[in-house]
C-alpha cells in the first residue's frame, strides 16, 4: 500500500474515530436520570396552556363590551408524586394572564385579574396591600392542578404529567373553560453496577 | 528535639488542624443535639457540608442538616437542603418493581449514595414536615407518598426468623458464586410496612380535602400497626387544627459483623417500647398517643437495609472462603514437600500481605445519619387560645418532658398547622434545661403574640423585643413612649448598622445563628421547636452594639430610662 494512500486512510480513520468518541459521550452524558419535572417543561405547558386559550371559544365569543370579569389566578395544586416549587406553581399560572398586557386584557376582552385568596391574605398580613386590590371581588378562578401517573420497566422509569387548567364562574360554579396539556418524562437505567 | 524532628512535629500538628477543620464527627453532632443546642449544630454542619457527591457523607451531612433545621424550628432554612437531598433522592433510584435501592448513577457517571431504604423513608418524612410546615401540604402528599415504596423481603431463614443479611450473603454465595442473580431473582416485593408515611401522607390529602384517599392511608396505616388506633380515630374525626409531630431518643448504630466485618446491621442504641406520649394543653385533660414509628426496628429488618453493600459482602464471603481452602492447600503441599519451604513461606507471606488488604477493602462501610430519633408521635389536636400552652412527656420518663409555648391556632385561612418538636435525648442528666420546662417566654417575637415586659423596645436597644422592623413593630415602641421620632426606615437602619440580617434571604437561604446567640440573624424559629424554646424560654442577657449609632442611642435610652425611674421613686 502506497506511503500516501496509508496516509489518507489514517487520516479518515482519525477523524471517524473522533466522530464515534464525540457521539458516545454525548449520548452518555445525555441518558436522562431523573424524571422530575424540569423547567423547561413548566415553560412548555404554560405556552401550550396559552395558546389554547387565545384560541379558545370562551375569549372568542368576548369583546370590550362583555359583561367585565374578575379572574382569580390560584397557583397550581400539584397532585403528583413530586415536589412542586412554590415559584413553579405560580409561574405556571402567572405565564397565561401575562401572555398579554392587562391592557389587552381590559380592553378587548374586559378581563380583568385579581390575586388570589392566600397571596392577598399574606399581603394584607405584610400590610403591604394597595388599596385599590383590597376591593376586588373575584368572579371567575383559573384553578391549574397537575397530576401524575408513574409506569416502570426494565429499562426504567416514566412519570406521565397531566396539566389540567380551568376557569370557574365564582357564582354558578360553571366550567366555563379548560384544556390540558400530557408529557412524560423518562428515567433510564438502572440504579448500581 | 532537632530541628528537623520539630518541622515534622509542626507539620503533622497542622496537617491534624487542617484534617479536623474539614469535617465535624458524630460526636460533636450527638453532643449538641444532647444539649438541645440545634443552632449551632445548623451552622456547623452548614459549613462542613461534604461536597464530593460519590461520598457517603454527602447525603448523610444533608440530613443531619435537614433535621438540626427542623429542631431549630426554621423550616424555611432548610429549604436548599431538601431541594438537593430530593434530587438525589429522586434520582433514577428504583428496580422495575418499584423497590428502591441505596446506590445510583447521575449523567456524569458520578455513583452516589442515597442511604439506607429506611434512611431514604425517614429523609422523605423529614421533607413532607418541612413543607407542611410551610404551608405547602401538597409538597407535604408528594413527599409522604414518596416514602412509601416497595421493599425487598427475601423471607425467613431455617430457623423461622426474618434472614439476616449475613444469611443472604451466604445464600447468595451458595447459589450463585460469581454473580448477582440472588438479588434480583429471591426476594418478593411487598408493600411498604412504613405506618409513619401512611399516616402522613393521609393527613395531608385530609388537609387538601381528599378524604377518601385519606381513609384509605389511614386503613393502611393501621394494617401495619394497629396499635395507631387512636390516632386514626382522632384524625378520621376531623376534631384537630394541630400536628404534633414529636421525635425521641437517638436512632440505632451502624456495627460491622460477620467475616472480617465485611457486613452490616443496625443496633438500638436507645431501648424500644411502648411508652405513650401524653400531651396536656393548658393545664387541662391530657390525651395519650401510641408511637408512629420505631426506628430500632425499621433498621433492624433486611428489607430496610440496603442490599449493594451486602452484594459486595458476598463477593469478600466467597474470597473468604475461597482463600481459606487455599491455605488447606497450601499446608497440604508444605507437609509433602519440605524441601520447598522457603518457596511456601514466601507464599504464605504473600498470602497473609493480600489478606491483609483485603480485609481492610471488605470491612462494612459503617457510616449512618446518627442523629435520627429512636422513634416518632403522631398527636392530632385541638389549640383554641392564642398563646397555648403544650405539655408533653414520655409515658413516666422524667427527663424526656417539653413545655410548648406561645403555641396559638392556625392563621385564619389554614385549616391545619403541623408542629414539629424533638425531646432532648440526654438521659445522663440529673434534671431538665430550665427552657425544657419554663411556662414563661422572656422575648416578644413574630411567631407570638404574647406580651412580655420589656418587650416595648429592640433587644439592641436593651428591651427584650426580637421582633422584625415593621411599621406594626414600631407602632409598638411609639406607643410605649420610645423611638418617637422614628420611621421605619430609621428603625431598620440600626439593624444595617449592626450588620443584622432580617430574612434567610439576604443569608444565602439559611437563617445564621440567633442575635440571642451571639449571632447576627433576626429570623424567629416557629413555635414548639426546641430551637424556640431554647432562645425565647431563658434570659441570654444584654446585647452589645457594635456600631457607634447603636452603641449611642441604647446609652441615651438607658439613661433616660433611669432618669425616669428615680423620678418615680
Amino acid at each position: 500500500m502506497k506511503r500516501s494512500y496509508r496516509l489518507y486512510l489514517g487520516k479518515w480513520l482519525v477523524k471517524l474515530f473522533c466522530l464515534l468518541t464525540c457521539l458516545t459521550f454525548s449520548s452518555c452524558a445525555s441518558i436522562p436520570r431523573t424524571s422530575v419535572m424540569q423547567t423547561g417543561d413548566y415553560e412548555a405547558v404554560s405556552n401550550e396552556i396559552s395558546a389554547r386559550l387565545q384560541n379558545s371559544a370562551f375569549l372568542a365569543d368576548r369583546s370590550p363590551d362583555s359583561p367585565r370579569i374578575v379572574i382569580a389566578l390560584q397557583k397550581v395544586e400539584n397532585l403528583t408524586d413530586d415536589l412542586l416549587d412554590e415559584s413553579a406553581k405560580w409561574y405556571c399560572v402567572e405565564r397565561i394572564k401575562n401572555y398579554h398586557d392587562l391592557g389587552s386584557w381590559r380592553r378587548e376582552k374586559n378581563i380583568h385579574f385579581t390575586l388570589a385568596a392566600e397571596r392577598l391574605e399574606d399581603a394584607r398580613e405584610r400590610n403591604n396591600l394597595q388599596k385599590g386590590f383590597m376591593n376586588r371581588a373575584p368572579t371567575h378562578v383559573l384553578k391549574p392542578t397537575f397530576y401524575s401517573v408513574r409506569r416502570s420497566s426494565t429499562s426504567g422509569r416514566t412519570d406521565l404529567y397531566y396539566c389540567s387548567y380551568v376557569i370557574f364562574n365564582l357564582a354558578t360554579s360553571e366550567e366555563v373553560w379548560s384544556d390540558k396539556f400530557e408529557f412524560k418524562r423518562v428515567a433510564f437505567g438502572r440504579s448500581w453496577d | 528535639m532537632t530541628n528537623k524532628f520539630r518541622s515534622i512535629a509542626v507539620l503533622n500538628f497542622l496537617l491534624l488542624l487542617l484534617v479536623s477543620s474539614g469535617c465535624i464527627s458524630n460526636a460533636s453532632i450527638t453532643k449538641l443535639v444532647k444539649q438541645g443546642r440545634y443552632g449551632q449544630l445548623r451552622v456547623q454542619l452548614a459549613r462542613h457540608l461534604e461536597s464530593n457527591l460519590s461520598n457517603r457523607n454527602y447525603m448523610l451531612n444533608r440530613m443531619s442538616l435537614v433535621l438540626a433545621d427542623l429542631a431549630d424550628g426554621q423550616p424555611a432554612s432548610a429549604e436548599p437542603t431538601v431541594k438537593e437531598t430530593y434530587e438525589l433522592l429522586r434520582t433514577h433510584g428504583k428496580n422495575e418493581d418499584f423497590t428502591v435501592v441505596s446506590q445510583a448513577l447521575l449523567t456524569e457517571g458520578t455513583k452516589f449514595w442515597k442511604g439506607e431504604p429506611f434512611e431514604q423513608a425517614l429523609m422523605f418524612h423529614y421533607i413532607a414536615i418541612q413543607k407542611a410546615q410551610l404551608g405547602q401540604w401538597d409538597n407535604a402528599r408528594a413527599a409522604a407518598k414518596s416514602s412509601l415504596f416497595r421493599l425487598q423481603d427475601f423471607g425467613l431463614n431455617d430457623e423461622g426468623d426474618r434472614k439476616s443479611t449475613e444469611d443472604i450473603a451466604r445464600a447468595a454465595y451458595a447459589i450463585d458464586k460469581s454473580g448477582f442473580s440472588y438479588f434480583t431473582d429471591n426476594y418478593n416485593s411487598v408493600e411498604s410496612n412504613f405506618a409513619l408515611g401512611y399516616l402522613l401522607a393521609g393527613i395531608a390529602s385530609s388537609t387538601m380535602g381528599r378524604e377518601d384517599e385519606a381513609n384509605e392511608f389511614y386503613d393502611t396505616a393501621l394494617r401495619h400497626n394497629y396499635e395507631l388506633s387512636n390516632v386514626t380515630n382522632q384524625l378520621r374525626s376531623g376534631e384537630y387544627n394541630t400536628i404534633l409531630v414529636v421525635d425521641y431518643g437517638f436512632g440505632p448504630r451502624k456495627v460491622g459483623y460477620g467475616p472480617d466485618r465485611c457486613l452490616s446491621r443496625f443496633v438500638g442504641s436507645w431501648d424500644s417500647n411502648s411508652k405513650e406520649l401524653s400531651v396536656t394543653i393548658n393545664g387541662s385533660s391530657t390525651n395519650y398517643f401510641a408511637m408512629a414509628c420505631d426506628v430500632n426496628k425499621l433498621a433492624e429488618d433486611h428489607q430496610w437495609n440496603n442490599m449493594d453493600d451486602v452484594r459486595l459482602a458476598k463477593s469478600h464471603i466467597g474470597t473468604v472462603i475461597v482463600a481459606a481452602g487455599a491455605e488447606v492447600a497450601r499446608r497440604a503441599a508444605y507437609r509433602r514437600n519440605r524441601r520447598t519451604a522457603s518457596a511456601q513461606a514466601v507464599i504464605g507471606i504473600g498470602m497473609m500481605i493480600g489478606g491483609a488488604i483485603t480485609k481492610a477493602a471488605a470491612a462494612a462501610d459503617l457510616r449512618h445519619c446518627p442523629i435520627l430519633p429512636q422513634r416518632i408521635y403522631i398527636a392530632p389536636i385541638m389549640i383554641y387560645g392564642d398563646g397555648s400552652v403544650v405539655s408533653i412527656q414520655l409515658g413516666d420518663e422524667d427527663l424526656s418532658q417539653l413545655n410548648l409555648t406561645g403555641i396559638s391556632p392556625p392563621a385564619r385561612w389554614k385549616n391545619v398547622q403541623l408542629i414539629y418538636t424533638r425531646l432532648t435525648p440526654n438521659r445522663k442528666r440529673e434534671e431538665l434545661f430550665a427552657w425544657e420546662v419554663s411556662s414563661e417566654q422572656f422575648y416578644g417575637n413574630d411567631n407570638s403574640s404574647t406580651q412580655v415586659a420589656g418587650d416595648s423596645l429592640p433587644y439592641i436597644l436593651g428591651g427584650r423585643c426580637v421582633r422584625l422592623p415593621s411599621a406594626e413593630t414600631l407602632s409598638r415602641y411609639q406607643q410605649a413612649g420610645n423611638l418617637i421620632n422614628f420611621s421605619v426606615n430609621d428603625l431598620k437602619q440600626l439593624y444595617i448598622d449592626e450588620d443584622i440580617k432580617l430574612a434567610v434571604e439576604e443569608q444565602g437561604g439559611m437563617a445564621g445563628l440567633h442575635i440571642l446567640e451571639g449571632g447576627d440573624s433576626l429570623v424567629s424559629p416557629l413555635p414548639g421547636s426546641p430551637g424556640y424554646l431554647r432562645l425565647f424560654g431563658q434570659d441570654h442577657g444584654r446585647y452589645s452594639p457594635r456600631s457607634k449609632s447603636v452603641r449611642e442611642l441604647k446609652a441615651k435610652l438607658e439613661i433616660k430610662q433611669s432618669t425616669i425611674l428615680s423620678q418615680t421613686s
